[in-house]
């Protein structure tokens, strides 16, 4: 559904995506890891026809991202940035109402949708309280639950859901939460690409893995073959050993050193 | 925690306004009876009055009050910053430099001081208002929001500039024109005619049709820009015509009657006190409390000193002043980055 082919970005001289190609399918979750720096939202810009490549095309359906009319792509793509600040005091419901925008459901369709995002993200708590209140996490959750509603309804095309570090400041359980809502939604007519720093998590629900270093990609393949101890030591300078549930069979990675980088 | 709904707001402030303007039509430093409206001779001394003096100035006040309170909510969702007011911004001084350019140098043209001298005036000031405006707005405007900093420090460097602007053009100008141009110092209603109704009037039905429909899309501006993009919003389309109309509402409106300040930051933030900052309510909710306070303020401009007059800026500033400084101390606003 999305083909990203050769694309380079440079800003001011300096070459921050460099000839980066990838695809997202129906119905799978790509994660998108990397260090700081490495281009992952010059990435998320690019794709969501904010940046414009140098060189290269997006492609969503078939068609560039830059062809596409601004309403009909955000009933199909969806886009969660890293952080929102609002200076003025929305109540968690009100910013959450403003994902039905590109809509026109009408008011009882789309006020059931917000209710049944709010509920699965345990976000009605938060529906009534001032968003710039709201503590990091729970301002996290609002935006989520924002994103989820604009693209929750199947659309024409397949959905995409671009989620960038969707959990940084959720707690143990929401991190559990979301991941678990990823798995139920994604789907023949919904896909999720996702910028994540937990190795961990990304093992337990992305299908492929692309690994950014210095905006060229690395690696791009099936979790397993990405998310190895060579890739990781020579994208993330860490060593770390694998380990397995005997029961479950699933495999986490410990990390355990940080290689200092060498003269 | 809203002490009304929107459409409770909407409906006191609809009663509110016209009680207003009945009060100032016939309150002043002669007091006029109502029942004068009964009388069917109608050239009489109060007739007179009310036709000819009271109620193109009530009128007058009614909408510059409405223009200016939407442009201060439209330039707040414009700098995702609550701090943003067009005279705090530099809008008004650009348009005031704007209009005594025309002034000075529109003179050869021989214009009068009838409609099509008012008209190339408030054109002046238009153009003046647009580049303070677009100036402020490349400034200041960040990926996620505005700081409240640089926004005032760019909106002062405007001020000044314009200011020494119109000091040079003291130096070029006649009597008469200084007499003109001294009238944007300080906001002023007292010139209020028909001429200035009828292109108010123009200006408040352009001002109104270009917002129509975009309150919505304001809601989803407050986001962010890319969060805007994202929702589907043509958010460079939109910034565009958003610039565009209030430079068009504030620089008419500093042609016509000077520089009223405060109006557009006071108003719109005691509405998001009252019903929050969903703009469908907001913009509507401000022009109507915009309009009756600046209705009032020109009342109480009329009379404190009657039969002198005030100029109705200086009460704006007095009432202004003490509640911006408020707004600055407040913590509620210490998420605004600065």
């Amino acid at each position: 559904m999305l083909e990203i082919r050769n694309i380079s970005v440079e800003i001011a001289g300096k070459r921050l995506l460099d000839d980066v190609s990838l695809d997202i399918q129906r119905g799978e979750i790509v994660a998108l890891l990397g260090p700081n720096g490495s281009g992952k939202s010059m990435l998320i810009s690019t794709i969501t026809g904010e940046q414009t490549p140098q060189s290269g095309s997006v492609r969503f359906h078939g068609n560039a991202i830059s062809k596409w009319h601004p309403q009909s792509l955000a009933r199909h793509l969806a886009v969660l940035p890293q952080q929102s600040l609002l200076s003025f005091p929305f109540t968690g419901r009100e910013v959450a109402d403003l994902s039905r925008i590109p809509h026109n459901t009408g008011r009882e369709i789309d006020a059931a949708i917000v209710d049944e995002v709010l509920n699965e993200l345990d976000a009605q708590g938060l529906s009534k309280k001032l968003y710039p209140n709201l503590s990091g996490g729970e301002q996290q959750r609002i935006q989520l639950a924002r994103v989820l509603s604009q693209v929750w309804q199947a659309a024409k095309l397949p959905r995409l859901l671009i989620l960038d570090e969707p959990s940084s400041y959720f707690d143990l359980a929401h991190q559990r939460l979301l991941l678990e809502l990823l798995l139920k939604l994604v789907g023949n007519d919904f896909s999720v690409l996702v910028v994540l720093h937990d190795i961990n998590m990304a093992m337990s629900c992305a299908d492929r893995v692309v690994l950014l270093k210095a905006g060229r990609v690395h690696a791009f393949a099936d979790t397993q073959s990405v998310i190895t101890k060579e890739n990781l030591l020579s994208v993330f300078r860490v060593k770390c050993d694998f380990l397995s549930n005997p029961d479950s069979k699933q495999e986490f990675v410990a990390l355990h050193d940080v290689v200092k980088p060498g003269r | 925690m809203r002490l009304l709904t929107g459409r409770q707001l909407i409906w006191l402030l609809g009663l509110a306004a016209p009680c207003c303007a009945l009060a100032a039509l016939f309150i002043g430093s002669t007091n006029i009876s109502p029942l004068v409206i009964f009388d069917i001779h109608t050239n009489t001394q109060d007739w007179m009055i009310l036709r000819e003096i009271r109620l193109p100035r009530v009128l007058l006040s009614m909408l510059v009050g409405v223009v200016l309170a939407m442009s201060g909510a439209v330039l707040q969702g414009l700098f995702r910053n609550p701090l943003a007011d067009p005279s705090l911004i530099g809008v008004s001084a650009g348009a005031s430099t704007g209009a005594s350019l025309v002034i000075v140098f529109g003179s050869s043209l021989a214009l009068g001081s009838g409609f099509a001298g008012l008209s190339m005036i408030a054109f002046g000031a238009f153009v003046g208002s647009s580049l303070a405006a677009w100036l402020v707005y490349r400034l200041s405007a960040g990926p996620r929001g505005t700081s409240v900093s640089t926004m005032l420090l760019v909106g002062i460097a405007i001020s000044a500039l314009a200011a020494a602007l119109n000091n040079l053009m003291g130096f070029i100008a006649d009597n008469e024109m200084l007499r003109r141009m001294s009238l944007w110092q300080m906001g002023n209603l007292d010139l209020a005619d028909w001429d200035r109704v009828q292109l108010g009037m123009g200006m408040l039905f352009a001002f109104l049709l270009l917002l129509n429909r975009q309150a919505v899309n304001l809601n989803a501006m407050l986001l962010g820009e890319s969060e805007a993009r994202h929702l589907g919003v043509p958010v460079e389309k939109l910034k565009r015509r958003l610039i565009f109309l209030t430079a068009l509402g504030v620089g008419v409106c500093t042609s016509m009657v000077g520089n009223i300040t405060f109006v557009g930051l006071i108003v719109p933030h005691l509405v998001r006190l009252v019903s929050g900052p969903d703009n469908r309510i907001l913009l509507a909710a401000s022009g109507l409390l915009g309009g009756s306070l600046l209705v009032m303020a020109d009342l109480l401009a009329r009379v404190v000193i009657a039969p002198a007059e005030l100029p109705v800026g200086v009460i704006t500033a007095l009432l202004g002043v003490p509640f911006f400084i408020l707004l600055l101390r407040q913590n509620s606003f210490a998420n605004v980055r600065n």
